[in-house]
């Protein structure tokens, strides 16, 4: 049996080790989804997209007015916005730039424009294709529109840069053109290093891969019912890319300084993203990249020594203050802990820090389930150990009714008097005693056990055995094993002695049994609802109690009844005395002994 | 104690009803959205799907296009060439909506016409249309050129909706057969079904959508679909979809295009413009399917399987129809019953479980069972959820186990005190306290002449009804009843906070003599030497602790000392000295009660001094 405290720490130590089991990252994509969410509902109506940033729609609306819609349309737009005095137009490519190259010229002409391409496919890898297609569109700034799709098909971060086989540079992302081009930072102040972004004086961290967390915003133009809604800045609203080609439309008053988007805007399952809020286009997706580095929220993952050691105390904490607890309570206190840990990693998500909370959550609830188990193991040896087994019978079958059966049926009992010298110890209230105490009745449950019987009352100066007492397993050797028992008991002297050497008066470690075999009432005895103890009652008893007594005036190891004898069928050599007259008894009761000191 | 066991008889019940509500009344939802993980993953590993080795992918590719051959002449030239060979029916997954040379257009027309098994695509699309002050959304299906609508008109061809419906998470799992709209005049059917018209000779008006049932009828063929789905519904603007769940085979086109047997066969569009080409020799009876194959990034959709390209998910769920099984969802109710089952299961198979090792198996095993039933039931096209009953199976294993904890506790405390059970959960085993207390020990005098003539059962409920009392007078006043020996009891008053354990004691064994006046009486006794109980009150140090065994086997947790056995032996001279309860010296000094006593002095037994006992006659009221 491992230690108490061995066991605590095995319980944590298996909730964390289980907590890095990797399928449990799939359950920190929709906690991270919360926060997200939190965000969005809990900033002050809503998180307000940055007013930099403008999308122009290439929309049902745009394709019903202008059917012939190409690339000569959008660099008329462009030039348009060039002379409102737009900072950039980033084209999200819909069609091929592989196959009108010429057309990017025109685009080029008008001196914002720059592109973004996408070169993974859906699963993630390179498209075989991409050094052509960027050979090709070489002649506007490229950039790649790329994202990473995690294990739920959810997006939830981009990649700032794109590291390309073969190439020393990474490719950086359409976003991250467009960003220094807010920012007034030429292109090639762009410097992309393994742990983070350099973007003139303003530092990005990104993770090895290049790819940050994208704080996205409502996308609730897909929402078809709230078209006709105004257009406003917190939601990722496109405007229809037609009315731009008007050179004296009233929207151009707004375009100085700013940053547009533009890109297919089609009523179709195209070029869509699934993000945290929902469904978005491309377009929109890269507005929120935009967004999130315009918002200065580099959201990243809090140090792994911090995780680890977060870890590590929330489980122990957890654990142990839900340790003594009864389950209501340790529910509750487990609830509260857990909301606790939710509101503290909103608490550093909102200033950029990422804590994963399965893990500790997870080793938490884990480690405190472990050690309710253990502790529901402990608390049934218990009652099999303190209440028998009528009463681990009752909880169970989940039924008290157990508590209350009674039955009467033949069962031998043994009284064995305590060593002479725990009565010594006990006068002199020796600090031994207790100890010595608890020695010796292991000694007799160790007899009881082996012979198929229990210890029915530790207490008192003499200890007493039932068997075939237990009220569920019937044994019909009871008086066999009752002798058998008696005869182990009177042998315990042998055992004591080495046991305790200190002893010098070897006498007082003689053990004499008085056994009674007859009919018993076998039940649980006392108040109901407060203290319950086996009992086994009757008149049998009470002539083993007097027996015992017997044999240790008369000095005679085990005496036992006719009855007794009678029911062990001469498998012992009983020596017949004459029958001895007992308190209580108005006839002398016949009985037999084994061994006697000479 | 009746309601009692009534009501714990219903808590497996109870847990299993508590587990149900949880997950599938608060979590059903959530975990719904991850439903698509496990469905995705028997897909691709478990379920068996047969293949229709009669549907052939015509796959325009790369080649084709760079060598120009992708057109409408050739477009006809196929049509032309397939029907001299013999194709049972075509799919163009190609959607003719731009008029270009009106010539080639007739000519593309009357190929269709001279074909006679054609199926052509029309998709939905988002068109505006301006009223007075605004312009509003509206969709609608794309218009084909006017010679192929004049096909479909005249019933030489069938129109099919080409439109994939993915879920929420952008993957595609099922097909539509259909779409209904008050303002079409008959539902539109999908490509797949619209082939299968094809190759029965049915025409538009023989396809049966029943909007009560989902069933998509098309002799001989009857499809059980789901018709009423609201997040389609939302996005078709109030238009009903009938749609069909694919049982995927691994892609034969996209980024992950498998040479899997399974797998439908894929050849090249350019091969089969030739009239002489021996590959046409393949397409005698067979099923074809045109579309675009090119290694671009275009019309891929994501499906369960991987990625792979709009025309060969039509023909997937063109195969999903021939060959079946149907998937259909099991009904919410079942799904539910079948749950409820499990977790009634596994309540009563952890809270009766004899030993751990079958606990866990009972656990492990319906788990398992629970997993096996949805796999089984997918292969035969029964759509069960598993992630809530999972987790609701979780959440009744958890819920048992802690019922059970508190069940068995409850039950230990009836045999230690409750402060032990506490001590026990907290740190798994009892220590011995040692410490000052004052202890009652009671014994009832003329036991055995109270037992004669009174069989052991009667005894033992004589001695119950005796302790029931007498056991909840030493409780109200502090005190804890530790041992039964029989007839005799042993009771500790312990200090806890202000309390004065010695007054209460002295108090308790006063009221303990009425009790047992009273008992006397209701037994129908006379004489107190029929019935009276002998008590003695001592104080001093004692050990309080568990004796027996560490391991298994019987122990008790009881009160020892040179103070119990001292109390053991003043009570064994109250009937000498004439009183019912007995105090010693430390009682008397310790109890700040004004009593009245009677002093005697006596040597006890095993001892040469001589002690002074008390015999309590009463307390003055304050």
């Amino acid at each position: 049996m491992p230690s108490r405290s061995g066991l605590f720490l095995g319980c944590c130590l298996l909730g964390i080790a289980f907590s890095f089991l990797p399928f449990l990252n799939r359950l920190e994509l929709p906690l991270y989804d919360l926060r997200i969410e939190s965000m969005q509902q809990l900033e002050r109506e809503g998180v307000p997209r940055h007013p930099s940033i403008q999308l122009i729609g290439i929309d049902e609306a745009t394709a019903h007015e202008f059917p012939d819609w190409g690339p000569a349309e959008e660099a008329r737009v462009g030039a348009n916005l060039a002379q409102a005095g737009a900072r950039g137009v980033l084209l999200l490519r819909g069609h091929d730039p592989v196959h009108e190259p010429p057309l990017l010229a025109v685009q080029k002409g008008t001196g914002i424009f720059s592109q973004g391409l996408r070169f993974q496919g859906p699963t993630g890898e390179l498209l075989p294709d991409w050094d052509k297609t960027l050979e090709q569109a070489n002649e506007l700034p490229t950039g790649s529109l790329d994202f990473l799709t995690d294990p739920d098909r959810v997006v939830r971060k981009a990649y700032l840069a794109l590291d390309l086989p073969g190439k020393k540079e990474p490719l950086p992302a359409a976003a991250l053109l467009m960003f220094a081009r807010l920012n007034e930072v030429p292109e090639s102040d762009i410097h992309i290093e393994p742990k983070g972004i350099h973007v003139g004086s303003i530092y990005i961290p990104t993770a090895p891969d290049h790819s940050i967390y994208v704080r996205v915003l409502s996308p609730k133009t897909l929402d078809l019912h709230n078209m006709t809604q105004d257009v406003t800045r917190e939601y990722l609203t496109p405007l229809p890319a037609g009315v731009f080609l008007k050179r004296d439309s009233p929207i151009y008053h707004f375009a100085r300084g700013r940053i547009f988007l533009m890109g297919e805007f089609l009523y179709q399952a195209t070029d869509q993203v699934t993000s945290t809020l929902g469904r978005m286009k491309n377009l929109q997706f890269q507005a929120c990249v935009l967004d999130t580095l315009m918002g200065g929220w580099y959201l990243q993952p809090v140090p792994t020594p911090y995780q680890l050691a977060l870890l590590v105390f929330f489980t122990l904490f957890a654990a142990s203050s839900t340790g003594g607890m009864r389950p209501f309570g340790a529910t509750l206190v487990l609830a509260s802990l857990a909301i606790g840990l939710f509101l503290f990693s909103y608490w550093l998500f909102t200033r950029g820090w990422l804590l994963n909370i399965t893990r500790p959550l997870v080793a938490a609830v884990l480690a405190s389930l472990l050690l309710k188990a253990t502790q529901l193991l402990g608390i049934m040896s218990n009652l099999r150990k303190f209440g028998g087994t009528s009463a681990f019978e009752a909880a169970r079958s989940l039924d008290e009714s157990h508590l209350n059966v009674v039955i009467e049926r033949e069962a031998t009992i043994v009284f064995c008097n305590l060593p002479d010298l725990l009565r010594v110890l006990e006068q002199q209230d020796s600090p031994d005693y207790f100890k010595r105490r608890q020695e010796f009745s292991v000694l007799l449950n160790e007899v009881a056990m082996a012979n198929r019987g229990i210890v029915l009352d530790f207490q008192g100066d003499a200890p007493m055995l039932g068997f075939g007492t237990d009220q569920n397993r019937s044994d019909p050797l009871h008086a066999y094993h009752g002798v058998r028992a008696a005869l182990d008991i009177v042998s315990l002297y042998v055992r004591l002695c080495y046991l305790w050497p200190d002893v010098e008066e070897m006498d007082l470690l003689r053990v004499r049994c008085g056994v009674a075999t007859g009919p018993v009432a076998l039940g649980q005895v006392g108040a109901r609802k407060s203290k319950l103890a086996q009992a086994a009652i009757g008149d049998t008893t009470n002539v083993a109690a007097r027996l015992m007594g017997a044999a240790r005036k008369r000095r005679l190891d085990v005496l036992v009844t006719a009855t007794t004898q009678q029911r062990c069928d001469n498998r012992f050599d009983f020596q017949a005395m004459d029958p001895i007259p007992l308190k209580g008894k108005a006839e002398p009761v016949p009985v037999a002994f084994l061994g006697a000191d000479v | 104690m009746i309601t009692n066991r009534v009501y714990r008889r219903f808590i497996p019940m109870l847990v299993a009803v508590l587990s149900w509500c949880i997950a599938h009344l608060l979590l059903e939802g959530t975990l719904y959205r991850y439903e698509a993980s496990p469905y995705d993953f028997v897909m691709r590993n478990v379920s068996q799907q047969r293949t229709d080795p009669r549907i052939l992918l015509v796959g325009i590719d790369d080649k084709t296009y760079e060598d120009k051959l992708f057109n409408r002449e050739n477009h006809a030239q196929l049509l032309l060439n397939l029907k001299e060979h013999g194709a049972a029916a075509v799919f163009m997954d190609i959607v003719f909506d731009i008029d270009r040379d009106p010539d080639i257009d007739q000519a593309l027309a009357e190929a269709v016409t001279e074909n006679g098994r054609v199926v052509l695509a029309t998709s939905l699309e988002l068109s505006f249309v301006e009223t007075e002050d605004r312009k509003t959304r509206v969709l609608g299906l794309a218009k084909l050129i006017d010679p192929l609508e004049k096909c479909i008109a005249d019933g030489d061809a069938l129109p099919g909706l080409i439109n994939t419906f993915p879920d929420a998470d952008n993957i595609v799992r099922r097909a539509a057969l259909g779409l209904r709209s008050s303002d079409m005049p008959r539902p539109l059917p999908g490509p797949a079904l619209a082939t299968q018209a094809q190759l029965s000779g049915l025409r538009l008006s023989d396809l049966e959508f029943d909007r009560k049932t989902g069933r998509v009828i098309a002799p001989p063929l009857t499809i059980p679909t789901h018709h009423q789905d609201n997040t389609t519904e939302d996005e078709l603007m109030g238009r009903e979809l009938f749609t069909l769940p694919i049982n995927f085979l691994p892609p034969a086109t996209g980024p992950d295009a498998s040479q899997n047997p399974h797998a439908l066969t894929v050849v090249p569009y350019w091969a089969l413009l030739d009239p002489d080409s021996p590959l046409l020799e393949q397409t005698r009876g067979a099923i074809v399917v045109v579309g675009d194959n090119s290694s671009k990034d275009t019309d891929v959709y994501p499906t369960p399987v991987g990625p792979m390209k709009g025309f060969e998910i039509h023909a997937q769920a063109l195969n999903t129809v021939l060959t079946g099984p149907y998937q259909r969802p099991v009904p919410a109710r079942l799904t539910g019953l079948v749950s409820f089952g499990f977790y009634l299961a596994l309540a009563i198979g952890v809270m009766r479980a004899r030993t751990k090792w079958s606990a866990l198996a009972v656990a492990l095993g319906l788990l398992g069972a629970q997993v096996a039933l949805y796999v089984l039931a997918f292969t035969y096209g029964w759509q069960l959820q598993i992630l809530s009953p999972l987790f609701g199976s979780l959440v009744a294993m958890t819920l048992a186990l802690m019922a059970r904890l508190v069940l068995t506790a409850s039950v230990l405390e009836r045999y230690v005190p409750p402060e032990v059970v506490s001590m026990m959960l907290s740190a798994g085993r009892t220590r011995p306290r040692t410490g000052v207390a004052t202890v009652i020990v009671t014994d009832i005098r003329g036991y055995t002449t109270l037992s004669e003539g009174r069989t052991p059962r009667e005894m033992l409920k004589l001695l119950n009804e005796y302790h029931s009392v007498t056991v909840a007078i030493y409780e109200k006043h502090g005190g804890r009843a530790l041992t039964y020996q029989g007839d005799a009891q042993i009771i500790a008053f312990s200090k806890r906070g202000r309390n004065n354990p010695a007054a209460n004691a002295i108090k308790a064994a006063l009221d303990m003599q009425k009790a047992v006046d009273m008992l006397r009486v209701h037994w129908g006794l006379i004489s107190k030497s029929d019935f009276d109980v002998g008590a003695a009150v001592c104080t001093g140090p004692v050990t309080i602790g568990e004796i027996g065994t560490t391991g298994t086997g019987r122990a008790e947790y009881t009160v020892i000392g040179q103070t119990v056995r001292q109390a053991h032996k003043i009570q064994s001279l109250s009937q000498e000295v004439g009183h019912t309860v007995l105090l010693d010296e430390e009682t008397l000094a310790r109890s700040t009660l004004s009593v009245h006593v009677e002093a005697f002095e006596r040597t006890l037994e095993g001892s040469d001094r001589s002690v002074k006992i008390y015999g309590l006659r009463g307390i003055s009221r304050q």
